[in-house]
Formats: C-alpha cells, sequence, structure tokens
C-alpha cells in the first residue's frame, strides 16, 4: 500500500523547473579514500606473475610431446672427456688422435682424387674400444668454428688406402680381428670450414648422448 | 562545445563491436590464408633462396613424354614427365631436402614421382645439383608452382614452417619427346650452382 502521493509545491510561470521537479538534493557522500598505492603495485606484480605462471603451464603441457621428442632424439649431453681426450660410456671408450687436412687429395682405385674447387678434404683419426653390445654404430661428424656439421663418408670417394667408409663400433665376436688402433675417416668441407669438435652420435642407441671430441691443433 | 564524457554503455558496445570484429577478422584470415603462409619465401629462377635449414636455387623446367629410369629403361606415362633443375645444400648439418610440391594452376598437387628416381642428401654449403621428376597430366602445363618443404612436415603441418615457393612456367607445346636422362646428382664446386 502506497500512502497520499506528497503535494508537489505549485507551479509558478517563469520559475526554475528544477526548483519544481527535482527532489531534495542531499550532499554526495564523501569519496572512501584511496587505496594504499602499495598494495595496487602488489597486486599487478600478483597478477603478472599468475599470468606468466598459467601461460607457463599451458606451454609446458603443449609441448610435452615435442619436448620428449627433441630430448630423447637429439644429441644434445656430452660425454666428458678426460684429461687424455678418452671420453668413456657404458663400455664404449673413444679417443680423437687427429684431424689432418689432405691438400693432395688422395688415391682410390689407383687414381687421384681431389675435391672440387673451393672445397677441401680433411682425415680423421679415431681409437675405439667396445665392450657394448647395443652400440653397433655411429654416425661421425666434424663440427666447424661456425657450428655447422659435416658427416664423414659423405661425398668422398670409396677404397682409399687405409681409410673407412664408416667407423667400426661393434665389439668383435670372438675369433674375429679386434678393433683397428685407429681408424680414419675422410670428410668434406667448404674452405672457409676450421674443424672444431668430432662429434659421435646415434639416434637409435645413444641419444640423447653423444660424444664431442675437441680439436686440439 | 562541451567535451561531456562518454557513456558507459557506449564504450561497452564498442568494445565488444571491436572484439568481434578481431574475431571475425582472425577467422577470415585463417580461412583464406593458409597457416603456414607468413612463414613463404619467395624464391625467383635462378637466385639463391634460404629456407631454413636448406638453401636452394631452381635453374628452370622442362617436359618430356618419356624419361630414361636408372637401369636405362624408358619410362611411359599417360601424362607428362616435368624434369625440375636445380642445387641444394643445407645451412647447418647433412639432411634430406625435405618435400617438393609441383602445383599447377587448378590447384592440384604433385609430389616427386615414386617410380625411379629421388632426392639427395645435402649438407652445409655443400652444393649438389641434380633434377627433380614430376609425373603429371597433360593439362596441368602451364604455370606452376615449385613449393619446397624444407622441414619435410608439408602443408598440413599447424606449426609455421618456413617453405619456399618459386613460380615456373612450362610450356604446353614445348614437351619434348625424349627420352630425357636424369644424371647423377653432382658435387658443385664453391661457387656455381
Amino acid at each position: 500500500m502506497s500512502g497520499p502521493t506528497p503535494s508537489l509545491p505549485p507551479y509558478v510561470p517563469g520559475g526554475g523547473r528544477e526548483d519544481w521537479m527535482a527532489p531534495a538534493r542531499e550532499p554526495f557522500p564523501a569519496a572512501p579514500p584511496p587505496l594504499p598505492q602499495r598494495r595496487s603495485r602488489r597486486a599487478t606484480a600478483i597478477l603478472a606473475v599468475v599470468g606468466i605462471l598459467v601461460l607457463g603451464a599451458l606451454g609446458w603441457r603443449v609441448s610435452a610431446e615435442a619436448r620428449d621428442a627433441w630430448w630423447n632424439g637429439e644429441a644434445h649431453v656430452p660425454v666428458p672427456v678426460d684429461a687424455n681426450g678418452v671420453a668413456e660410456l657404458d663400455g664404449l671408450q673413444v679417443e680423437l688422435t687427429g684431424v689432418e687436412r689432405l691438400d693432395d687429395g688422395v688415391s682410390t682405385y689407383g687414381d687421384r682424387w681431389e675435391p672440387p674447387d673451393g672445397l677441401v678434404l680433411w682425415q680423421v683419426g679415431l681409437a675405439v674400444q667396445n665392450t657394448n653390445t647395443e652400440i653397433l654404430s655411429l654416425d661421425v661428424l666434424v663440427q666447424d668454428t661456425e657450428g655447422r656439421r659435416f658427416e664423414t663418408g659423405s661425398e668422398v670417394p670409396y677404397g682409399v688406402d687405409g681409410v673407412q667408409d664408416s667407423l667400426e663400433v661393434a665389439p668383435p665376436e670372438p675369433g674375429d680381428d679386434p678393433l683397428p688402433d685407429v681408424q680414419y675417416l675422410l670428410v668434406l668441407m667448404p674452405q672457409d670450414a676450421e674443424p672444431a669438435a668430432v662429434r659421435l652420435e646415434s639416434t637409435w642407441s645413444l641419444a640423447p648422448d653423444y660424444f664431442r671430441l675437441p680439436v686440439t691443433q | 562545445m562541451t567535451g561531456g564524457r562518454v557513456p558507459r554503455w557506449v564504450v561497452t558496445v564498442v568494445m565488444l563491436a571491436v572484439l568481434v570484429g578481431a574475431g571475425l577478422g582472425v577467422n577470415a584470415l585463417a580461412v583464406q590464408a593458409p597457416p603456414n603462409g607468413p612463414a613463404g619465401v619467395r624464391m625467383s629462377l635462378g637466385v639463391d633462396a634460404v629456407v631454413h635449414p636448406l638453401q636452394l636455387n631452381v635453374s628452370g623446367a622442362r617436359a618430356y613424354e618419356t624419361v630414361l629410369s636408372e637401369d636405362d629403361v624408358p619410362l611411359e606415362t599417360v601424362g607428362v614427365w616435368v624434369l625440375v633443375d636445380l642445387s641444394y645444400a643445407t645451412t647447418d648439418r647433412p639432411r634430406g631436402p625435405g618435400d617438393f610440391i609441383l602445383v599447377d594452376e587448378r590447384g592440384r598437387r604433385y609430389a616427386i614421382t615414386s617410380r625411379d628416381f629421388d632426392t639427395w642428401q645435402a649438407s652445409p654449403d655443400l652444393w649438389v645439383r641434380g633434377t627433380l621428376v614430376f609425373e603429371v597430366p597433360l593439362d596441368a602445363l602451364g604455370d606452376l608452382t615449385l613449393e619446397s618443404w624444407a622441414s619435410g612436415e608439408g602443408p598440413p603441418s599447424d606449426t609455421p614452417l618456413p617453405y619456399g615457393v618459386l613460380d615456373l612456367s612450362v610450356d604446353p607445346g614445348a614437351i619434348e619427346p625424349g627420352p630425357a636422362v636424369i644424371s647423377e646428382p653432382e658435387l658443385l664446386p664453391a661457387g656455381q650452382r
């Protein structure tokens, strides 16, 4: 139930409309005191941190498969090399005996082979001992000072005396000859490539570990 | 004029309109443009291009009725053989070149023939020249596009991977009878393509 309508003041022509229609004015309430600036900044910082954590967690979850594939499939954990230049992992021991530039080319099946102009042939010497029957082959690459990697045995001639097409790693069977004391491999690189390290990798039997043997002058 | 404040409902409506408009725009772009569009590299004939991790230089394309297989057997086709001559190297380490795809004017896509030929391995800055062989229908000739997917992921990839795009023209009236001999890939002296 509503009470009686309050009577309006009589309308006066020419008089102020607001005075006639407007309800009684009340003073505005006092503005609340401003929040302390410190608390506002803290809230902003917390919000930013939470946002970053949420994004990071989402990214971590989404990239799980890619991380797993990269971590297990890419050679990125170098095996430590001791003071004598020998690196050993799970019964496989390797040592870089030398990296030599072959400016005069090589003989292959009685013919002389020289690399195309602007390319240089190198010879890599490696001493390998292995008792691990699960590591049967390794890719051998030479990494230059610019980080480029060149695979031994690629674009080089076959049938060169004293040089192998690929590195022998598999442990010899009883009665077989032992692995050679030093195995030599060929690698072709551009003229501006300076060898910095020799890498021995295997996606299947070694990754994520790999051997990284620095080239010492 | 007096600089009155903009009503809140106007601000809200404008913000909503901007958000909806941006969403529609992104949707339209996603539908119209290939997902890898921004990473495409436009190549030119005879000019080195870098489509990481591949460097390549395409010298031209030609068409033949017959090609010789590696065993010197003439390979017939109901269409035509398109041979693309090019050289390539990598930028970082030894790897294959990924996928090459020939696209005709109607958008039909052709991979390298699997009948006898293949690509070859490449190494950093060691250029090797060879020939890619595509088998296409006769009406595919004319203006063609060669795509180089160095990642090997190809167009279905959701990741914006780099790929190379090159316009090629093969005149349907200039088909040679052949048989074309596909040379072994050749390691090139420094500076040659």
